[in-house]
């Protein structure tokens, strides 16, 4: 039987992939399991993993080439299986870094242009940028006529065709402005080849960007600024730090400031809400999930602590170590990318003591981290060496006005300034 | 085995169409048929109306041979064997339920004979034996609604299939109803020679084609002899005839062409939505019930390549291939002498929906292969919105306008413009050169006018 293997539906919105490697050839065996093909998302770097036993007939895209979720992948030849029910496998190995429900049909009508009988025509050497796009005439008409890339949408018609409703659907995504996913575009100059080098956008950038356009401009952010004084902290941290090394533990600031954080949330719900203006309505969450803003070489990601305010001191140290390595090696499910409900950015680890936070929309409040800076303190009327921790909080000022704000980072100071105090609450 | 992928009940265009099609995915199929294979379509409907159409064209054509130079026949001397022209027909009926049949055992689908009872949203009954599926299909067709002729007797009343299986028929007619299958009931009537009444309660025939087409089977009707009613329903009976009001129609057989009514299979411990009298599905045939799914004449589509797209588009869902069904891109054929053929919008609808057009119609009396045949009346219409020039409706009188509003078809389904067609070299002679110059004409720039 041939068993076409389908670019599963990951979730969390991803839509498209670009092909980064591929582990199997036509004419290969391949094993249930087996790695097919490397693919970047959005958010993640994913191995997809095939869900049946086989000999690989067909492979359907190459490499640097952009695929859409139900985009045939690869043909599978499996031997003495008669024809069955189409099926959903469901995927949930931490390991294969893909996580949801993978569908898969045995025969598809419409493989993509991309599909074996189209390989070898003179296009393939030519960049993918400059192949035609399969459109309907009234299609290209429109775009043209309406100023849309017709290279650059969503294409549902038969072999992922251009049709008019695409180019309507993309004029009025456009019409109504920056949108979820969609970065603003403004018009760059042509650069001059010689006085410039030009990278493609990875799609984690792109996410990047769009993400931060439809913060910005979906919630009007207002900022506190802080200082608080963390002497106390700094000596709990250096006593235990060295024991918890030999442990293996890492030992930093950010489980102290993420327990707070959560425990602050308890008192200020607040800041630990979601604003539906569709509907109408607020949204108290009653979990606290601390999303954490991890620098990584492909650029920023925002892994979740779920449960924060359940985790001790060492779990979460253990947790954000481990988090972080696996988000630099872009290890991370996708299920550890979302469903924050508050973050904490840390730009003071390099340098930067005030900066203006962008919520991870749509959380509501994001708390900053500065440098910590050893500077002169009024203590008891004295001036002594102490050792300040800047913070920046900024809202949503559609739902969270400067008093919550205030009274939140008040909370936040006092445990952050007394962290026993954080054992008694 | 009683457990199944799929399983279709009703075995017509529609319900054929999906069994191979899910046989072909791999999909285990059984199909449940309570009489033939092919249904309404190819027993007593699409097929015999034509085959016998045929017949009554070449009666016509022969009474009329000399035209075309053809002498010796003497006119007074041909006469019309009704029982050999259905005996054609039932050759030919029967050659193609024997390649459905042979089509559903090559894909391996279980053909069930019975009645198919809906007894969940996964399971069916045929009389004593239940069968569960993952999928069903209902494709259970419909009958021509009676209740509309209530006032006279009723057993003065015939059938299209009774009439079509019969193996003589009268020598007066009338033919109640104003929709394709009266149209071309009554034509071939009168083509044979047959005096024939319509009778209809519609306000135009055919109501549903571009106005002038619609016009021009009212003209046709009344130039072949048809006297025809409008919003006119049969009163009272009489002696040997009806009324139609004050009028006294004379008649020896009443053929019932009511509108189509849909045929519901019994249902238990489901509840379908219903919409009009008809199945509401959405656009990929599925019901209010996912696992449930309707296409063909229950949900009010009434053509069999329509039912047949739908099963298709039902099919393909199933195996998870999203193709939806678009009822705007069906070309409907009616089988008159010339033909009639139509797809998309008509030019009421596209005043009605304000939608900006442009227009180019083209008469067959200048063209030439028209004329050959004898044929020339008639006219090709196209109709384009105005800023980009797609077509959004063809409308054809022409002898072959079954056949052309193929291109019509394709050309839609493309989504393409006037200025595509204009680029398609169109072969001459032919009658589809019509379909050319119409689009030149919309354009501007008719080449032959």
């Amino acid at each position: 039987m041939l068993y076409i293997f389908k670019f599963p539906d990951i979730g969390e919105g991803i839509t498209e992939g670009k092909i980064l490697e591929w582990f199997v050839k036509k004419g290969q065996q391949i094993n249930e399991g087996d790695p097919v093909v490397k693919v970047e998302t959005d958010k993640v770097v994913a191995d997809i993993p095939s869900p049946r036993t086989g000999i690989v007939k067909n492979v359907f895209g190459k490499v640097g080439e952009m695929i859409n979720v139900e985009d045939a992948l690869v043909e599978i030849e499996i031997e003495g299986e008669e024809a069955e029910q189409v099926e959903k496998v469901p995927i949930e190995e931490a390991g294969f870094g893909v996580v949801g429900t993978i569908e898969d049909a045995k025969t598809d009508a419409f493989l993509p242009a991309t599909g074996e009988g189209f390989e070898d025509v003179a296009v393939a050497e030519k960049t993918d940028v400059s192949r035609k796009v399969l459109a309907t005439p009234v299609a290209r008409k429109m775009a043209k006529d309406l100023g849309i890339d017709i290279n650059s949408i969503i294409r549902t018609g038969p072999a992922k065709r251009v049709m008019k409703a695409d180019i309507q659907r993309a004029f009025e995504a456009k019409q109504a402005g920056p949108k979820v996913g969609v970065a603003a575009a403004s018009r760059i100059p042509e650069p001059l080849a010689e006085r410039t080098e030009i990278e493609e956008l990875t799609q984690i950038r792109k996410t990047i960007a769009a993400r931060m356009v439809e913060s910005r401009f979906t919630a009007p952010h207002t900022t506190t600024f802080e200082e608080v004084e963390i002497s106390r902290l700094i000596n709990v941290r250096n006593e235990k730090k060295d024991q918890l090394a030999e442990q293996g533990v890492k030992l930093t600031y950010m489980p102290f400031i993420i327990k707070a954080v959560a425990l602050s949330l308890k008192r200020h719900p607040k800041l630990n809400c979601r604003l539906d203006m569709q509907k109408s309505r607020v949204i108290y969450n009653k979990y606290y999930n601390i999303g954490f803003a991890l620098d990584t070489p492909d650029g920023l990601i925002v892994p979740v602590i779920n449960d924060a305010d359940k985790k001790s001191i060492i779990e979460l140290a253990n947790e954000l170590n481990e988090k972080a390595a696996r988000g630099r090696d872009r290890k991370l499910t996708l299920d550890e990318l979302r469903d924050s409900t508050f973050s904490v950015t840390n730009y003071g680890s390099v340098a930067g003591i005030y900066g203006v936070p962008i919520i991870n929309y749509p959380d509501v409040a994001i708390l900053g981290i500065g440098r910590i800076l050893r500077k002169p303190i009024v203590k008891d009327d004295v001036i002594v060496p102490g050792n300040v921790l800047p913070l920046s909080l900024s809202v949503d000022h559609r739902i969270v006005d400067g008093a919550d704000a205030a009274r939140f980072i008040r909370d936040l100071m006092v445990l952050l300034a007394d962290p026993v105090a954080m054992l008694v609450m | 085995m009683n457990e199944f992928d799929v399983i279709i009940i009703g075995a017509g265009p529609a319900g054929y169409v999906s069994a191979i099609r899910a046989g072909q995915l791999g999909l285990s199929t059984a199909i449940v048929e309570k009489e033939k294979l092919g249904g309404m379509c190819l027993n007593w409907g699409c097929i015999p109306s034509k085959t016998l159409l045929e017949s009554a064209k070449l009666f016509d054509k022969t009474l009329h041979a000399a035209t075309f130079g053809i002498e010796g026949i003497d006119t007074k001397a041909v006469t019309f064997n009704w029982k050999k022209a259905t005996g054609r027909k039932d050759r030919i009926v029967m050659r193609l339920v024997k390649g459905v049949e042979f089509l559903l055992k090559k894909n391996n689908v279980e053909t069930i004979t019975g009645v198919a009872k809906v007894t969940g949203s996964n399971k069916i009954a045929v009389d004593d034996a239940e069968f569960s599926a993952k999928n069903i299909i209902i494709a259970t067709g419909s009958r021509p609604a009676k209740g509309r002729m209530s006032a006279i007797d009723q057993s003065k009343i015939t059938e299209v299939d009774e009439l079509f299986a019969a193996s003589e028929i009268g020598e007066k007619f009338l033919v109640y109803g104003g929709n394709a299958s009266a149209c071309e009931t009554a034509y071939m009537l009168r083509l044979l020679g047959k005096k024939v009444t319509m009778v209809a309660p519609d306000k135009a025939l055919i109501g549903f084609l571009d106005g002038e087409l619609s016009k021009f089977v009212l003209d046709k009707f009344s130039k072949s002899g048809i006297k025809t009613y409008l919003e006119r329903e049969i009163t009272k009976d009489g002696t040997d005839g009806v009324y139609a009001g004050d009028d006294f129609i004379e008649c020896d057989q009443i053929i019932n062409c009511s509108d189509r009514t849909a045929v519901i299979p019994e249902l238990q411990n489901v509840d379908i939505a219903m919409e009009n009298d008809f199945v509401k599905t959405n656009e990929f045939m599925q019901t209010n019930i996912p696992s449930i799914y309707a296409i063909g004449d229950i949900t009010g589509q009434i053509t069999a390549h329509a039912g047949s797209a739908q099963g298709t588009s039902a099919v393909n869902h199933i195996a998870g291939i999203k193709q939806p069904f678009d009822p705007l891109k069906i070309p409907m054929n009616i089988y008159l002498d010339p033909e009639l053929a139509s797809i998309g919008l008509t030019e009421e609808q596209l005043k009605e929906q304000g939608i900006e057009y442009r227009k180019g119609e083209f008469p067959l009396t200048v063209n030439g292969k028209a004329m050959a045949e004898g044929t020339a009346e008639g006219f090709v219409k196209v109709l384009a919105e105005s800023k980009y020039g797609e077509i959004l409706g063809v409308h054809i009188v022409a002898p072959s306008a079954t056949d052309m509003i193929a291109e019509a078809a394709t050309i839609m389904q493309l989504e393409g413009t006037l200025e595509d067609v204009g680029r398609v070299v169109h072969a001459h002679p032919t009658v589809s050169e019509a379909l050319l110059e119409a689009t030149f004409k919309a354009m501007d720039k008719p080449l032959h006018m």
